[in-house]
This record gives C-alpha cells, structure tokens and sequence, in this order.
C-alpha cells in the first residue's frame, strides 16, 4: 500500500473510539474519531478519510442516518464507503435487519453492523470496501 | 271457614239477638252480642268483627249514628242494617254511612245466613284485594327502586353508555357519554342516534349503532387524545324480542400508552445494553489482537475502561431491578415510616466527598420536630440519594446544594435545590420516563442511565406522594418530594 488508508469513526462512545483507534492503528491504518454529530461534515469533509464508519444512534436516535444522507449529498463524500453501526438493529423495532435493502438505498449505506461489533469483524468490512470487493452485510 | 269469621249482633231486643246468634253458631260462626249502641262500640274497641249486624233501632243511638262512629274509626268491619222499617229514606242514609247491606225485619233463617255468607265472600274478596294492592305496591316499589339504582349504576359507569330504542332514538345516556357528546344527558334523550352522535370523528359510530345485524361488535375510534374501544350489543326483552342497542364507549388511552411504550422501554434497554458491551468487547479485543506491542502496561487504560462500563452495566442492571421491584411490591409493601430528618443528613454524609471533590456549598435545614413519612427508610434514602447524587452531577463546580424539609398541609415537603445546568423547558415533561437523558454538551460527560428520576416517582407514588422539578435553564433545578407524613 502506498499510504495507510484513513478510518474515521463517528461514535459517541469515546471508549469505543479509544479501542477502535489502539486496534486499527496497530494494524497500520491512520484513525481518526469524531464524538459529536455538531460539527461532523465539516470534520469528514477536511479529513477525506477512506471509509467511514458511523454510530447509528448519536444524540438522537436518527442521527447516524441524518449524517450519512448529507455525506452521501457532498459530491467529494459520495463514493467514500459508509459502514453504519447500531445498537439497536435486528432485535427491535426499527426493522433494520428486514429492511437493509430499502434503507441502504435511502441513504446509499454500503455496510449495516449490529453493535456489540468485534474489531476483526470490521476489519474485514473495511477491507472488502477498499479492495472493492462485494462483501456480506451483517444484519 | 265460617269458623273464621267473627259477627257482632246488636239488638236491644233479646229475642232477636239470641235468635240470630243460635242460628250463626250453629253454622259455626263466631258470633258476640251487644244490646246497646255503647256496648257496641266497646266491643269493636276491644276487638275486630268481621261482620256487624246492626239493628235500626237502638235505645241510645240509633243505627246511623253507630255506624257513622264505626266509619269516624275506619274498622274493617263489613256492617248488615236490621230494621222493621225499611223504606227508602233510610236505605239512602245507611247507604251514605257505607252500609254494606240491608236486612229487612221479618226475615228468615235462610234470609239471615245468605246476607252472611254474602258478606263473608265479599270480606274475603275484600281482603284478596287489598292483599293484591299491597303487593302490587311493594312490587311498584321494588321496581322504583331498582329502577334508580340502575339508573345510577349506569350514571356512575366510567365507560360511556348510550341506549337506543327500536326508534333509533336515544333512550338513555349516562354522564361519561354526555360529556363525550358535549350535550346534557337529558338533552340526548329521544334524540335520533344519528344527531346524537353526528360529526365525523364519530360517523363510524353512528353506522355501527344504526347497522341492523350488530350483536358484539366492536370497534376502535380516537376522539381527540384519547382511544376508545366501541361496543354495540342488542338488548331483548325475556320473549327474546329486539328492543333496542346498547353502545358502550371504553377509555383505553391508558392502556394503548401502556403497550406502545414497552417496545419503545425494550429498544431502549437493548441500545443501553448493546453499546456497553460493544465498547468493553473493543476494549478487551485490543489486548486480545496485542495491537498495542507485547508489554502488558499500555493496556491497562483500556482494561480499567472495559471494567468502569462494567460496573456501570451493573448498576444498570440494579436500577432495573429496581424499577420491577416498585411494581411487584405495589401490593404487597407493609405500612413503613422513616425519619426524614436522619435521612437526608445520612445521604447528604454519604455524598459528601463529592460535594467536597466539586466544591459545592452545601445547606440542609430540616424543620424542628418534623416527623416521620409513611415509607420505607430504603426508599426514602433511594429516593434521596438520587435527587442529591443529581444535584451534584449537574451542579457546577463552586455553586450551592440545598435540601430543605418541611411539613405543609399533612404531607412532608423535602426540596433539593442545586444551582446548576438547569433543564430545557422541552425536556421537563420527560424527565421522570425510564432511560430520558437530556443530550447536550454539557450532559454529556456525565455518567447515567436516564432511570434514577423514574425510580424516585415510581417510588414516591407508590406511597401516595409526588414529584415535581422546577428549573431554568443555566441556572438551576429544584425537585420537590411530597410525602404523605406518618
């Protein structure tokens, strides 16, 4: 690789963010985490990170997909892969599970991952979107 | 049975009296005499004839004065006029003094016994009837009465009701239903169903009333913010004839609330499970995959993370169990009381290297000789503990904590002010729902989990006290206890 790739983190949970950031940076990638949705495009828009991977629910329960449909509408985000994390998907009633497909193309998603989520896991999501490969959504 | 009818025979003849009495004896009637109009009178004093056989002509009174007295007293007595002198003149009189029937003088044995037994069986027919009026009127009375109590039975019913007749009128309405109509019950009454209930909220009640095939159907209709169920049942007379239907209107907001909030509690409590454990699994993952080099050191901060969010999943887990201990024990919790006084100065000790680490000046003042509160020292000091544990999080650093106790009309006031963050006016109405946690930037280093202010007002309600907050915003908050005083 000519250059680590950049994983920017939107989380509100700054443990999350710590261990993502020991994990990834030990694996060679730059990692960079935004804790608050104020403020978040104009962050993600100065970084130009690789793939983004974003907590569902942030200060409100809708947040995650707020962010990701103006990520999706910036022209200089919109082909950077987005991985959505939640902590409420499959065993509740957003549906989220059911409906991947639909609410992936609402707002163009690429991956969805029930939280708890392991670093490997993701690791290998991530690499699949740089790579541009297919990968399996977990649901 | 003639046995069972009593005569009194006055005549101031002997021969006639003694006569007439051996005749109705020995057809075993009970017969007593009387010469005179007093002595008469002093025996239907004493006791009850059923039969008075009254001679025209009496030394001291005569027939009609005797039985004008006889009617003055209202005796049951049916009364027989003997004279020699009957003629019209006083057939009209005896009549207008109620007499019930004439005897012309000479008159045979038979002639005497079949005016008896006349009489007799108009006594009898006498007595059916008025035991046929009394019980008519006991009936009339019995149907009165339950006619009221079902009337206020229905009144008093919290479900609307509404009667309709054959007519598709409005027979009956009860108060529930008239204020639902917005028109008195009386108004409502003969009123066709489809004026009664007119207006669009309630046109897919009218058709099920009106529709001729309902027996127990139900619907649902909201009608402003509240949900009713809606039930249409015929009524029948005991021939199984239709008379008419009766609509009932059940308020089931309530319970509608109830059940739409429990997967929203239930989402809830798995995001506030689910986002612990994924942080304390990316914790410990980064010392399973040795991202950080092979020395044990730098993963200590990680590990003591993982351990905190443990501990906070913990009390998480307390809390909920709390709030389930609330519920169960509604029914079962025995009379307690506990000093407020020696409460709040236990939890204010408790919570004091907090208030000492935040620099908080800190004042209780506990009204001289205030009693006790009907609850259970645990959860007065729960209760407490959360509102103190509160008021210092968001307090500021430097700023005041104040808890004051007082008695206030039969209820014990406890008040803990801080002169933090305040609330957001928006947020005040959801303060007390399970898992609330106001997100702002300045919330958002402060550890949670959104149940304390649940568990107080379940706890203090459950008690028959309350829980109110008062606070503006960037300057403060005050809660306010009202605990029934022991």
């Amino acid at each position: 690789m000519a250059k680590s790739p950049k994983i920017l983190f939107v989380d509100d949970d700054r443990d999350f963010l710590a261990a993502q950031t020991a994990f990834f940076s030990g694996r060679g990638f730059v990692v960079v985490t935004i804790d608050r949705v104020e403020g978040a495009l104009a962050r993600i828009s100065e970084e130009k990170p690789d793939v983004i991977v974003l907590d569902l629910m942030m200060e409100h329960y809708d947040s995650g997909f707020v962010l990701s449909r103006k990520i999706r509408q910036d022209p200089a985000l919109a082909e950077v892969p987005v991985i959505m994390l939640s902590g409420v998907a499959s065993a509740t009633g957003h549906k989220l599970a059911g409906d991947v497909a639909s609410l992936k193309d609402w707002v163009k998603l690429d991956a969805f991952l029930d939280k708890p989520v392991t670093g490997r896991q993701l690791l290998k999501l991530i690499e699949d979107k740089l790579a541009g490969r297919p990968s399996i959504v977990a649901g | 049975m003639a046995a069972s009818i009593s005569i009194l025979v006055i005549d101031d003849e002997y021969g006639v009296r003694s006569g007439i009495s051996q005749i109705l004896e020995l057809e075993g009637y009970a017969v007593a005499v009387a010469e005179t109009g007093r002595q008469a009178l002093a025996l239907l004093e004493d006791r009850v004839f059923d039969i008075a056989l009254i001679d025209y002509q009496l030394p001291d009174l005569d027939g009609l004065t005797l039985l004008a007295s006889m009617r003055e007293r209202r005796l049951p007595t049916l009364t027989c006029m003997i004279t020699a002198y009957a003629n019209i003149d006083t057939a009209i009189a005896a009549t207008r003094q109620g007499i019930d029937f004439f005897l012309p003088k000479p008159f045979s044995p038979d002639d005497l016994l079949g005016v008896i037994a006349t009489l007799a069986r108009h006594k009898r027919l006498k007595e059916d009837a008025e035991k046929l009026r009394k019980e008519n009127e006991r009936n009339l009375l019995a149907l009165a009465s339950e006619k009221s109590q079902t009337a206020s039975l229905v009144a008093s019913l919290r479900d609307a009701v509404l009667v309709v007749n054959r007519e598709q009128e409005v027979a009956l309405a009860n108060q529930a239903m008239a204020d639902l109509l917005g028109r008195p019950p009386g108004e409502l009454v003969r009123m066709p169903v489809l004026q009664a209930l007119a207006g669009e909220a309630l046109a897919g009640l009218a058709e099920l009333v009106a529709a001729g095939d309902g027996e127990g159907k139900v619907s649902e209709l909201t009608l402003g913010d509240r949900v009713f169920v809606a039930g249409v049942t015929e009524f029948h007379d005991a021939e199984g004839a239709k008379l008419g239907r009766i609509l009932t209107l059940a308020d089931v907001t309530l319970l509608r609330k109830m059940a739409m909030e429990k997967p929203r509690f239930i989402r809830t409590m798995v995001h506030e499970f689910r986002s612990p454990l994924g942080a304390i699994r990316s914790l410990i993952e980064v010392a399973r995959e040795k991202s950080l080099g092979e020395e044990l050191a730098p993963y200590l901060p990680y590990l003591e993370r993982a351990d905190r969010r443990i501990d906070r999943l913990v009390e998480l887990i307390g809390d909920l169990l709390s709030l389930s201990r609330i519920d169960l024990e509604r029914a079962s919790s025995a009379p307690a009381v506990a000093d407020v006084g020696m409460a709040v100065s236990a939890i204010v000790d408790l919570y004091r290297p907090q208030i000492g680490e935040r620099k908080l000046a800190a004042s209780v003042s506990v009204a001289t000789g205030l009693g006790r509160v009907r609850m259970g020292e645990d959860d007065l000091r729960t209760v407490l503990g959360n509102l103190v544990g509160n008021a210092i999080k968001y307090g500021r650093p430097g700023g005041s904590l104040t808890v004051t106790a007082r008695a206030d009309a039969g209820k014990i006031v406890i008040e803990v002010a801080d002169s933090g963050i305040g609330i957001r006016p928006e947020s005040l109405p959801r303060l007390f729902e399970e898992f609330f946690r106001e997100k702002r930037s300045e919330t958002r280093d402060i550890e949670g989990n959104g149940l304390g202010l649940a568990i107080v007002k379940r706890t203090v309600e459950r008690v028959g006290g309350s829980v109110e907050v008062e606070s503006v915003l960037g300057e403060g908050t005050t809660f306010r206890l009202r605990l029934p005083a022991a």
